[in-house]
């Protein structure tokens, strides 16, 4: 809890002070839209269903929004990717849900920008497999709301006239509010109780909620990067090549990990 | 930053190596992870009477290197045989294994075709895995084979449920299971007051003791449809699993009378796993108890204890579905 007090103690300060600064220099503001599709790759180990790592490939895409000046910028990002399949084991299929969000206040500071994000990721796991259905355990999910750290840095590049710019950015989470099934069933903790238990399952939503615990880095940890390049291709229009490389990682009696990279292409329209 | 940059990929690559697992063949290790999953999960341990360390100790002194996958899926399934439960099973693409007949020591003698060609001579429908019809001028009798459903056989009986139906026959028998959520909000349909109709016991961690308090379930009265008519269930050995929580729940009810024989029982839900060469594994890892709180894993006593026999059978008496009509003629 100490930990928890402390980490909640600096990211206020950094928001707070990234929010205080960010005022300077509104009508330099530029704003930034975007779409991305590419492909990822990642590997899942939920130990609720499977002593085997799989290896999931899907479709991702997403919507990105930027606000900056020459001292603060937020992004927030929208993304999405389904469908994925195992390839490592005929006994059980995962299938896997992941919507994400992810809000940043970032702060310039000498040369990178500096701030904290809010993400909520959401990893539902529906497994299927030819040898069996599923009893008391047919479903896994994974849903948290993290705040963290987040550093970037932008390089400005000119070739021959032509402006690329390489970025770069790194986010670590602090501070989550998790949930995840009780023990062996599908079921949240809030749920296995007599006013709220029904064998119909009516009810589980709220049961979802009010399950959720608020879980520093020792329980969960949530820690991404990625690398891009961006051309600008007229004074409004540019395209990007982005590489995401992340981690979410679950600490629990049942862990569980996912570590995904995708290679996405997005094109950007900035005013 | 572009060192900064370079550490966190470099631990970011460092997370990636745990995650290198494949479909390897290690009869020890599959083993310990067989006997460590079901030890963590499953409920019955105390309820069977099985020590499953000596179970490991027995077993795993079999295994070596060169043990073959069939030796060891024999070893695995004669494992879970030691606890006697019909839901627990193992998997392999090839095979499945380890489903305890619980009907063993029981004379189970059930005929379907006879009900249909003798009782309910004067017609029956059937609507999925329902067969109903009236047998014996005014009780109406539904026979459900398997407990998927439910909504259905609420539209049947409470269309067939008129005042001139003075009961209504309940036929599980050799009812394998299914699915039995729906039995406490049909119920509402049978009681004048919120009635406790039995509980749920779910494990909560991985040690023996964790195990949730009992977490009991209502039938809630129907304010829209309310039946008052008595109600026999019959039940065999062969009712097993979803058919014998039903059973149970029925037996809560005041108008409710169970005949027949010890339902096959199964009060466990089961999960599965997967192992590190790809086999599932299946063990129970909840209970249900009924309203006086017992388990039903060993199976729901009926207030008639009536045996069918083949000779019986073959005369055309069903002696168990006789009872329940004098019971609701009486």
């Amino acid at each position: 809890m100490k930990n928890c007090t402390i980490i909640t103690l600096t990211l206020a300060f950094i928001l707070s002070f990234s929010t205080l600064q960010g005022q300077d220099n509104l009508n330099d503001t530029r704003h930034t839209i975007g779409v991305e599709l590419g492909y990822a790759f990642a590997n899942v180990q939920e130990s609720r269903f499977s002593k085997l790592t799989k290896k999931i490939r899907s479709l991702k895409f997403g919507i990105n929004y930027s606000k900056e000046n020459i001292t603060t910028k937020q992004v927030l990002a929208v993304h999405y990717m389904g469908l994925g399949s195992s390839q490592s084991s005929k006994g059980l299929l995962f299938n896997l849900i992941r919507p994400e969000v992810n809000y940043a206040y970032l702060r310039k500071y000498k040369m990178n920008w500096v701030g904290g994000f809010f993400n909520s990721t959401t990893l539902l796991n529906m497994p299927k497999s030819s040898l069996v259905g599923f009893g008391n355990n047919p479903i896994s999910y994974t849903i948290a709301q993290s705040l963290g750290i987040r550093l970037e840095r932008d390089y400005d590049i000119s070739i021959k006239g032509k402006n690329i710019q390489v970025s770069g950015w790194s986010q670590f989470s602090l501070l989550s509010h998790l949930i995840r099934p009780a023990y062996g069933h599908p079921y949240p903790e809030a749920f296995l109780n007599e006013d709220a238990f029904s064998p119909t399952q009516a009810g589980l939503a709220s049961s979802l909620v009010k399950s959720g615990k608020v879980v520093s880095v020792n329980k969960y940890m949530s820690f991404k990067i990625s690398l891009s390049i961006s051309y600008q291709i007229t004074d409004h229009v540019s395209a990007k090549l982005i590489y995401n490389s992340y981690v979410d990682k679950v600490r629990s009696i049942q862990p569980a990990q996912f570590w995904g990279q995708d290679v996405l292409v997005g094109v950007y329209y900035r005013n | 930053m572009k060192y900064l940059i370079i550490l966190l990929t470099v631990i970011n690559v460092g997370c990636v190596k745990d995650l290198s697992t494949g479909l390897d063949f290690d009869p020890p290790t599959l083993y310990d992870e067989f006997w460590e999953y079901v030890d963590e999960n499953y409920i019955y341990f105390d309820e069977k009477q099985v020590d499953w360390d000596s179970v490991y100790i027995a077993n795993a002194q079999k295994l070596i290197a060169s043990t073959t996958e069939e030796q060891l899926f024999d070893i695995m399934v004669e494992s879970l045989m030691s606890l006697k439960d019909g839901h627990n099973a193992l998997r392999s693409p090839s095979k499945v294994g380890a489903f305890y007949d619980f009907r063993n020591g029981y004379n189970v003698q059930f005929s379907a075709e006879l009900i249909d060609s003798a009782y309910l001579s004067a017609g029956f429908e059937i609507d999925g895995n329902y067969t109903h019809g009236v047998v014996a001028d005014s009780i109406y009798y539904i026979r459900i084979d398997r407990m998927q459903q439910l909504h259905l056989f609420m539209d049947i009986y409470r269309e067939n449920l008129d005042s001139n139906i003075k009961g209504l026959v309940i036929d599980v028998r050799s009812n394998g299971g299914g699915d039995s959520n729906l039995v406490p909000t049909l119920l509402g349909d049978f009681v004048d007051s919120r009635t406790h109709v039995g509980s749920y016991i779910e494990k909560s961690g991985p040690n023996r003791a964790d195990e949730t308090d009992p977490i009991r379930v209502f039938a809630e009265p129907n304010s829209q449809v309310h039946f008052d008519q008595e109600i026999v269930v019959l039940t065999n050995r062969g009712s097993y699993s979803a058919s014998s929580y039903m059973a149970a729940m029925f037996k809560a009810i005041p108008s409710v009378t169970l005949v027949g024989q010890v339902t096959g029982g199964g009060g466990g839900g089961n999960s599965n796993f997967e192992l590190s060469n790809g086999w599932i594994v299946s063990v129970s890892v909840s209970d249900f108890l009924d309203a006086a709180g017992r388990s039903i894993e060993h199976g729901v006593e009926p207030d008639y204890e009536i045996n069918n026999t083949s000779e019986r059978l073959g005369l055309g008496i069903d002696d168990m579905l006789d009872k329940a009509i004098e019971l609701l003629n009486d």
